[in-house]
């Protein structure tokens, strides 16, 4: 690390989407850190380009525009590097990529539910296709099962196994059978293997599979059966996606040049980001981020510095389709408040498949698209409670970005399509990354530690609102409880809470109140069955204060019309409705 | 702002870079004509492994004594019925190759025999000229003539006599458009605008079809064109979506003549998409891979509400304009061939070049 963090003032963090380029600038302003602006290009990752150059010049080019700051040589089109006294240029550069190839990853342990299980969360916990598991309970003869490895074809092996005291025998069985497969392999397609098992077998597992291929050595992810420890092993799949991808895609070698630490994959930065908030917010529920990108749906559950990561290989863009061999057709339709066929609906799902970038520009297009993450949100969490089973409904906050939900047409629409997906239970507070620079300051905080939190305070983000949301088991339209909200002001809003309803009191940014709650009902809040009153101090937001009392799950109901009825009341509740 | 750019082009010169998975072997030479179905090059792509257990068979369960029996070396050919590992002198065990193969592993008084399979063939996919062979990899075709990009492809090749059985940009191909029509259909290449019945995609393989054009079809006949054989592109989508009039003229004056598809899945990490040429003598003009998006561009619409719909881009608009959908984006305003001027994001525009 640089001895001069201290003097290092502007940082410029760069994330390489599927879909974006964009480039963010933070700087010193009255003292502290602040976000300046963001520029934004289409990605050239691909095809006809295949250099992530232009869309850097591109995002550069924006962000000068819209700042009037120099950060491009005007003879050479470099970026400025380091900032000159005249304000032109930038000190740092960090770089974050989810675009390019998801790395196909092999878990390969011993028993399921302990070593092949934690190979498993680290797999999910980066841009990835889980292309074979292989643990001992593996039925398939030997030969077989060196032809379905050998034609998977992984770039990358988690070689697992054996707790501390544990297995080593059996470790170094399986050591053999990757060094067997990666003789069998010509030299350039043979995996990484990142051995995460017993340490007590690592060095005579290096020693058999270093003449092979390249071997990463890290802590054992399972060091005991009740004990689970990703974070160093997560660290070593950063290093690699960065290497694999560096030699795929052209610019990345050149900018690595110019970078303060190496690139990181945007799902590890921002997972980063949510172990240091769950440090700053102790409130016993876990802070939660959410990621809803083109490319992937990201996941991060956070509390006392430890995290979950969930990357589901399905998102918002080309991967749009993936999300149907997770979920059924139904259960997208089911979200929309408008009638079309299910012909129709998987018409429009395929067409965005094949057109990633476009943009939804009439309301049944963009009901389309906020089903879609809906369920793409629904699908992920529920995916992520089967993974874990400590991850729960409670959480405190949410932080949420991604294109979906930062560029929708009201704060309103990207809560309701938060709540929707996420189903959270209690209180919860939603928080908007609308500039999507949460994992750009996760990236940062290594070379700026101080950037991260001062940025965090100075307004980057859209604070969306307070959601109070009871589970209650009464019948559809019964008052379950008065909520009464009492402004700093003095003055008053009450309201009668029905099972089934959302209500949306109003509450700006800048205002105060105290809620009391009120329930002759059993009401469950954060958890707890709780009758009688309840009060909190609330602060304002965009979307004021939402009492979400739908139920947990949400029930929809099967009559088409109905369903279709309810979720329009709903969204009238909200203001969300497509316009 | 930089252009999506499809091409549909009456006359270009393209280069085509076809490759193997994995190292092989090349079967053509620089400088050769090849046609769409030729095969460039093969490879051993698929793995394929018996595991002789030497160890248990005749070595009583040890490794070391298992690995002694082996008669054979890691890399040899053995033919079927070959020893591979024996015991004893009177009374002699023997294991021998169920097949032909090459020995690939010896562990732990284990065989792991490569079997023979069928090699995994590179077609051409392209009629044109090998410019430039890659070693052990493929080659470069250069190509003279008209090109179609396509957006979807079932990932097979082929190519035959264009045949046009759609009187309009929006004709749907039924199955009594099929018996009806008086040509012979063997050996050809189908166009139509539109299919949405199972049968007739069925019926093409059946009538013995060689690929299948449309500029639409539902989505929920991805898996039957994916089951055939032939090659089937869509140039326009998924519903149902006009054929844009540029590839409608381009395929109407190739009527007849001899056209190739390459049906490959849309990958922009790679630069594949499903291309339709159709070869000519002259050569043609590079075609244009990078634009900036400007007034006077030929674009196609591919979102609703105008997803379809041709036209010329007017002004691209400073600043994000508000679409009826209430998101806001950068937009140009599009004359649309039918005359009318309408708000775009430019997204959802692709400039045909």
């Amino acid at each position: 690390m640089s001895n001069n963090i201290i003097h290092a003032e502007s940082v410029m963090a760069v994330d390489f989407g599927s879909i974006n380029t964009r480039a963010h600038l933070f700087d010193i302003v009255e003292g502290s850190y602040h976000f300046i602006a963001s520029g934004t290009a289409p990605s050239t990752v691909g095809a006809p380009y295949y250099d992530v150059s232009e869309s850097l010049r591109s995002a550069l080019i924006a962000l000068q525009n819209i700042t009037g700051r120099i950060l491009l040589d005007s003879k050479t089109s470099r970026l400025c590097m380091p900032a000159a006294e005249d304000g032109s240029g930038i000190d740092r550069l960090v770089v974050t990529m989810s675009a390019g190839r998801k790395l196909k990853i092999l878990p390969f342990g011993i028993l399921s539910d302990v070593s092949l299980k934690s190979a498993r969360h680290l797999a999910s916990s980066t841009y990835h296709h889980l292309v074979d598991i292989v643990g001992l309970g593996d039925n398939r003869p030997l030969d077989a099962r060196l032809d379905d490895i050998l034609n998977a074809n992984p770039d990358i092996i988690i070689l697992a196994g054996g707790t501390e005291r544990g297995a080593s025998r059996t470790v170094m069985k399986n050591a053999s059978m990757v060094a067997l497969i990666c003789r069998l392999l010509p030299r350039e397609n043979r995996p990484y293997v990142v051995y995460a098992g017993n340490r007590s077998a690592a060095l005579r597992v290096k020693e058999l599979l270093e003449k092979h291929t390249s071997v990463f050595i890290t802590s054992n992810i399972r060091p005991a059966i009740d004990v689970e420890d990703l974070a160093p092993a997560q660290e070593v799949l950063a290093d690699i996606f960065e290497q694999y991808h560096s030699q795929q895609i052209g610019g990345l070698s050149t900018l690595k040049s110019l970078c303060s630490i190496p690139l990181m994959p945007t799902a590890f930065a921002f997972s980063r980001m949510l172990r240091y908030l769950s440090h700053v917010h102790k409130t016993g529920k876990g802070v939660l981020g959410v990621d809803l990108g083109a490319g992937s749906t990201t996941l991060v559950k956070a509390e006392d510095g430890v995290v979950h990561s969930e990357v589901q290989p399905f998102g918002m863009g080309r991967e749009i389709t993936g999300l149907l061999e997770k979920c059924s057709l139904e259960s997208i339709s089911r979200w929309l408040p408008i009638e079309m066929s299910a012909d129709a609906l998987l018409d429009q799902i395929w067409n965005k498949n094949l057109f990633p970038s476009s943009i939804p520009a009439t309301p049944e297009a963009l009901a389309v698209e906020h089903a879609v993450a809906r369920q793409a949100l629904r699908t992920a969490v529920e995916s992520a409670q089967e993974q874990h089973p400590d991850w729960g409904d409670v959480f405190e906050p949410i932080l949420a970005t991604g294109a979906v939900l930062g560029l929708s047409a009201s704060p309103l629409q990207s809560l309701h399509i938060l709540l929707d997906g996420i189903q959270p239970v209690g209180i919860t507070t939603f928080i908007l990354d609308t500039n999507a620079v949460l994992a750009s300051l996760g990236a940062a905080a290594p070379v700026n530690s101080l950037l991260p939190v001062q940025v965090l305070e100075s307004g980057a983000f859209t604070m969306l609102a307070t959601v109070v949301s009871p589970v209650c088991r009464e019948r559809f339209g019964t008052t379950v409880m008065q909520a009464r909200l009492v402004y700093d002001s003095g003055d008053e809003l009450t309201v009668n809470v029905k099972q089934g309803m959302i209500e949306v009191l109003p509450l700006p940014p800048g205002y105060k109140a105290t809620l009391h709650l009120q329930s002759e009902k059993n009401v469950s809040l954060d958890g707890c069955q709780k009758r009688g009153k309840l009060s909190l101090k609330v602060n304002g937001a965009a979307c004021g204060l939402v009492i979400d009392a739908r139920g947990r799950p949400i029930l929809l109901p099967q009559d088409d019309e109905l369903r279709r009825s309810r979720l329009r009341r709903w969204a009238a509740a909200m203001d969300s409705f497509p316009a | 702002m930089l252009a999506q750019i499809t091409h549909i082009l009456p006359s270009t010169n393209i280069r085509r870079v076809r490759i193997l998975p994995v190292d092989g072997k090349l079967l053509v030479r620089a400088g050769q004509q090849v046609a769409a179905m030729d095969v460039l090059a093969e490879a051993q792509n698929e793995a394929k492994h018996i595991l002789l257990d030497v160890r248990k068979v005749l070595g009583g369960g040890s490794a070391v004594r298992g690995k002694e029996l082996v008669e054979r070396s890691v890399g040899e050919i053995v033919q079927e019925g070959d020893i591979i590992a024996s015991m004893g002198s009177v009374l002699r065990k023997q294991i021998h190759a169920p097949q032909a193969g090459v020995i690939a592993a010896v562990e732990n008084g284990q065989v792991y025999l490569r079997v023979f399979t069928p090699p995994s063939q590179l077609k051409a996919g392209y009629t044109g000229i090998v410019s430039e062979i890659i070693p052990e990899r493929g080659a470069i075709i250069e190509i003279n003539g008209a090109l179609l990009q396509g957006v979807w492809g079932n990932k097979k090749v082929n190519g035959g006599q264009l045949l046009m059985l759609a009187d309009a940009a929006d004709d749907s191909l039924t199955l009594q458009k099929f018996d009806s029509t008086p040509e012979q259909l063997r050996g050809k290449v189908l166009f139509s605008a539109y299919c949405e019945e199972e049968e007739v995609l069925q019926a093409v393989e059946s009538r013995s079809l060689r690929g299948l054009i449309l500029a639409s079809m539902p989505a929920k006949l991805i898996e039957t064109a994916n089951s055939l054989a032939v090659p089937v592109i869509l140039l326009e989508g998924f519903g149902r979506i006009p054929l844009n009039k540029f590839a409608y003229e381009v395929l109407s004056a190739n009527q007849r003549r001899q056209i190739t598809l390459n049906a490959a899945v849309w990958d922009d990490y790679i630069g594949e998409r499903p291309e339709i040429t159709i070869p000519a003598a002259h050569e043609g003009h590079p075609a244009i891979e990078m634009e900036v998006l400007k007034p006077g561009q030929h674009v196609r619409i591919h979102s609703a509400p105008y997803k379809g719909e041709g036209g010329v881009i007017d002004e691209v608009l400073p600043g994000s304009s508000l679409l009826p959908s209430g998101l806001r984006a950068i937009s140009a305003l599009v004359k649309l061939d039918g005359g009318e001027r309408v708000l775009v994001p430019v997204m959802n525009l692709d400039v045909i070049e």
